[in-house]
């Protein structure tokens, strides 16, 4: 768990942090501790984006590594549990927090949608989750979790992204068993053919639980944009 | 053997650099793995192609004593295909992830190659002679009716141009679900095993259909699943005993015969976390991305992300030693994260006699640490010192401050320039270093 008021010391934060104080003088006027707090937020949230955003590429059946999306969901997880010990109470104080917040609800199913970033004039921070919550109320192919604000939601989100992408298979074949995806002899896996045959040959087709849009790279860059308009100079551009 | 470092040690220089000059690099001619024969006459390479190529060290010259010899290719040949697994619906790349040595038994030389699902079993072999005179097929080759063959004729060996042939023996396939991380050749020289992200997998090198399940992590439920395999290795002289690292940055010690499916590990070996360095990437960093034995077998090596560290395996509560590879990128995990080199796989090596280690880094640089007297050096493998015998120059990497002259900053770091992989000669101080397509030699300067 992360120390509670303990400035970071990474330097893309430090980097951030002058982009951030904008942002944060509009409101009243906040102590060091405050800050502090505000930028381990923005933090958290940046590193959040690009977790689901690195899930989803692998989603897209781009790449396919365990190791990386069992690295990214764990580090999802850890957000969550701090998010969790956050507490209710803390973003009534703090706006910043309950914007990140209610962002981060949105996460599960919105985030990658495309109408929440299709509009070519891009909200300003605060709105832009309430854009999410339209957009996704409006779009949901699964109205049930849209209503479904809960915190928990997220890891609702990381186990509909999964390990493997053939996850969105399991929704066409639920009563199937999956060890047959397992098996070293393909004779028997040809003994469940007509299953298989109804197998979509890409993942992009697949009428899973993920919205289709979630496949949509275009869609995840201009995400991004969005995320980077936020915070300008994302340092990954001083590596490159 | 010397240390690593310079001072009163050797230095080390430029031997040989093999690959294309090219500045745009297919992706195919990028190298996987390097790997010594037991003796080191041999060098095994593998890419991202399906690839193997194997250089063989020429025996110095008389004329020119301070040359130990070079390494020519001799053998190249395509070791895998890309495939596609049409259950899954996803392609099954060529490259290849390890490439193993068998120990030499007679004059052909074995080696084990693998990619993400299937290991083979290759024989390399010389050819110097045929055989003719046979009278058994007519001239166009087509088989001689036997009621026409009247005459026994013996065929006799004729000398011919000294050919390499690579021939697979053994194809390992259809046991691994998931990625194949590690292969290791047990001690026994018989037994082998194979990983993947969540089992590995014991095989007799003489049989292909059937392997013996000795590791399962797999959750009956895939979303309880929180830590995978990231590499495996057998013991050097236990032939009973193998240990594998795992993305949450522990190494398990197994023993084979405790039971014949080893999910209960007879030793833990696992660093209690600094919390004050505890940050988001924490877990990404501490992920263990190689593990070797040491030669004598008493220690172990594993390669997180930011350090390499050194266990006794009769201590599992901390390592013994701990080196810093580039420490100067904890501030930097934020970008690394955010353009995924936080996930490079780096591995790491040891000297012939334990002494030394090395690992990879950025911008071409690689890093030796002497382990008696605790120097470390960063080298880089670059054309730009690459005339022969030039000694390499220590590089320096500024960590914050002012840059002093000769060193470079941390911002100025080309980090699509790594070396993943480097071996070192298992009796002579001969480093081979891959840095994306080309593979660099180095030795000690032979005063």
């Amino acid at each position: 768990m992360l120390g509670r008021g303990v400035k970071r010391k990474w330097s893309c934060l430090d980097e951030l942090e002058p982009e951030l104080l904008p942002v944060t003088t509009h409101e009243k006027k906040q102590d060091e501790e405050k800050e502090a707090k505000a930028n381990e937020l923005l933090e958290r949230q940046v590193v959040l984006s690009l977790c689901l955003e690195k899930l989803q590429r692998y989603q897209a059946g781009v790449e396919l590594s365990l190791r990386r999306s069992v690295l990214l969901v764990n580090t999802l997880r850890q957000i969550q549990g701090d998010m969790r010990s956050d507490g209710a109470g803390d973003y009534k104080v703090q706006p910043e927090s309950h914007h990140v917040k209610a962002e981060f609800r949105e996460e599960d199913v919105p985030v990658m949608c495309r109408g929440c970033v299709d509009n070519d004039d891009l909200p300003p921070p605060p709105t832009l989750s309430s854009e999410f919550i339209s957009q996704e109320s409006n779009n949901s192919s699964d109205p049930h979790k849209a209503h479904k604000f809960d915190i928990c939601s997220i890891s609702d989100a990381v186990n509909a992204m999964g390990y493997l992408s053939d996850l969105a298979l399991d929704d066409i074949f639920e009563d199937i068993d999956t060890s047959m995806y397992e098996t070293t002899d393909l004779s028997t896996a040809m003994g469940a053919g007509s299953e298989i045959k109804l197998c979509p040959p890409a993942h992009s087709s697949s009428p899973g639980s993920l919205p289709s849009c979630l496949m949509d790279l275009n869609d995840l860059d201009h995400l991004m944009e969005i995320l980077i308009k936020l915070h300008p100079p994302l340092p990954g551009s001083v590596l490159r | 053997m010397a240390g690593v470092a310079g001072g009163n040690d050797f230095q080390w220089c430029f031997s040989q650099v093999k690959g294309a000059i090219d500045e745009d690099v297919a992706e195919a001619d990028i190298i996987s793995t390097v790997e010594f024969n037991y003796s080191g006459e041999l060098l095994a390479t593998g890419d991202k192609g399906g690839r193997v190529v194997i250089f063989q060290h020429e025996q110095e010259s008389k004329s020119r004593p301070h040359l130990r010899g070079e390494y020519n290719v001799y053998s190249t040949f395509q070791s895998h295909e890309p495939e596609f697994d049409y259950l899954k619906s996803l392609e099954i790349e060529e490259k290849i992830n390890k490439i193993r040595w068998l120990p030499q038994q007679n004059a052909a030389h074995f080696l084990l190659s693998t990619n993400d699902k299937t290991i083979k079993l290759w024989k390399i072999s010389e050819r110097d002679k045929r055989a003719e005179g046979y009278n058994l097929k007519d001239e166009d080759g087509r088989l001689r009716d036997p009621f026409r063959i009247t005459s026994l004729r013996v065929p006799v060996l004729m000398p011919m141009d000294l050919m390499v042939e690579a021939s697979p023996r053994r194809i390992f396939a259809n046991a691994h679900t998931y990625h194949i991380n590690s292969i290791s050749v047990n001690s026994d020289h018989e037994t082998y095993l194979s990983a993947d992200d969540l089992r590995i997998n014991l095989w007799h090198l003489e049989i292909t259909d059937r392997s013996f399940n000795i590791v399962d992590i797999k959750p009956a439920n895939m979303e309880e699943l929180t830590e995978v395999i990231t590499a495996a290795e057998c013991h050097p002289h236990q032939c009973n005993v193998f240990v594998y690292s795992s993305s949450k940055g522990t190494i398990r010690l197994c023993d084979m015969r405790a039971a014949a499916l080893c999910d209960r590990h007879s030793k833990f070996f696992e660093e209690p976390e600094d919390p004050s360095s505890r940050s988001f990437f924490s877990e990404i960093i501490s992920s263990i991305s190689d593990v070797k034995f040491s030669h004598s077998g008493r220690y172990m090596m594993t390669r997180d992300y930011l350090s390499v560290k050194v266990w006794d395996l009769n201590m599992e509560n901390r390592p013994v030693e701990t080196y810093q590879v580039h420490e100067y990128l904890r501030s930097k995990l934020c970008s690394l994260y955010e353009n995924d080199c936080i996930f490079d796989k780096f591995e790491c090596c040891w000297n012939g006699s334990d002494s030394a280690i090395m690992t990879g880094s950025y911008n071409n640089f690689f890093r030796m640490f002497d382990r008696n007297t605790r120097r470390d050096i960063t080298l880089e493998a670059s054309r730009e010192s690459s005339k022969p015998r030039a000694t390499l120059k220590p590089r320096k990497v500024s960590t914050g401050g002012k840059r002093k002259k000769d060193e470079i900053s941390v911002d100025s770091l080309d980090f699509n320039k790594k070396i993943l992989h480097t071996a070192w000669h298992p009796k002579d101080n001969v480093i081979a270093v891959a840095a994306t397509n080309n593979l660099y030699i180095f030795q000690d300067k032979i005063n």
